[in-house]
């Protein structure tokens, strides 16, 4: 039986922790993800200096725990921790860190890619982008993030 | 007198932004049986609606935290949340 551990995260995400966590004597693969708030540049605004990330608290929750069971019943996952934050995120900060342990490291591997492609689409949280003038925008969905989790067999697990 | 249904209306994200609130309580009135009726009445009564409201395949919904569809029946008590697609990850 897999451990399963999610959260949503209004404080700095330490990936070394979310690694700790799904390291034990015994799995033979650790695979992790990190993703990171970039600086991209807007000629109208300026550059990103931060995300605000807003979220439904409800929904959001148990669809990040609906993901990591998934992943860990689909690959035999010995330990899964999937962070994700909320609130307002840096430019450069972390904004989701995905651990997961397991026997071999096909299953580690894809199961990290797995979480974060879910993560990208099934997910209730919206994050607006804070540019360097003040300006504020949200981000839309993007085809290529649908693409991706659609390449899943059997594919998207959540659809929003 | 018509029969009215108090229910609670939530908006989030660029939702929350256009309509200028994170909730409302309304008091619908009878005949308006599922989410999409709701959204053709609050589309009327609103004027801010529009950008909202304007494309319908944007207009994503749950239903006392669970995720539901125009479809969905409407109850007095309900809570009612439109959001836009999400971007998380």
């Amino acid at each position: 039986m897999a451990i399963v551990e999610t959260a949503l995260v209004g404080a700095t995400l330490v990936p070394e922790i979310a690694y700790a966590d799904v390291y034990a004597a015994g799995s033979g693969a650790v695979a992790t993800f990190t993703g990171h708030v970039r600086g991209d540049a807007s000629k109208d605004y300026g550059q990103v200096k931060a995300l605000f990330l807003e979220h439904h608290p409800v929904l959001a929750a148990a669809q990040l725990q609906h993901v990591a069971h998934v992943a860990a019943a689909r690959w035999s996952l010995s330990h899964v921790v999937v962070l994700h934050r909320i609130g307002h995120v840096a430019q450069g900060a972390a904004i989701i860190c995905i651990a997961t342990s397991a026997a071999h490291r096909a299953n580690a591997l894809e199961s990290c890619a797995f979480v974060i492609d879910q993560c990208k689409t099934g997910i209730a949280l919206w994050k607006q982008e804070i540019f360097s003038n003040g300006a504020t925008r949200w981000v839309g969905p993007r085809n290529s993030d649908h693409e991706r989790t659609a390449a899943w067999t059997p594919g998207e697990i959540l659809t929003i | 007198m018509a029969d009215t249904r108090h229910i609670t209306v939530r908006y989030f994200a660029a939702f929350r932004e256009a309509m200028g609130r994170a909730e409302m309580q309304i008091s619908v009135p009878d005949g308006i049986g599922t989410v999409s009726t709701l959204i053709d009445w609050l589309d009327v009564q609103n004027p801010y609606t529009a950008p909202v409201f304007a494309d319908r395949a944007r207009v994503h919904i749950a239903l006392n935290n669970v995720l539901a569809s125009g479809n969905t029946a409407i109850h007095a008590g309900d809570v009612v949340d439109l959001f836009p697609p999400v971007s998380g990850g």
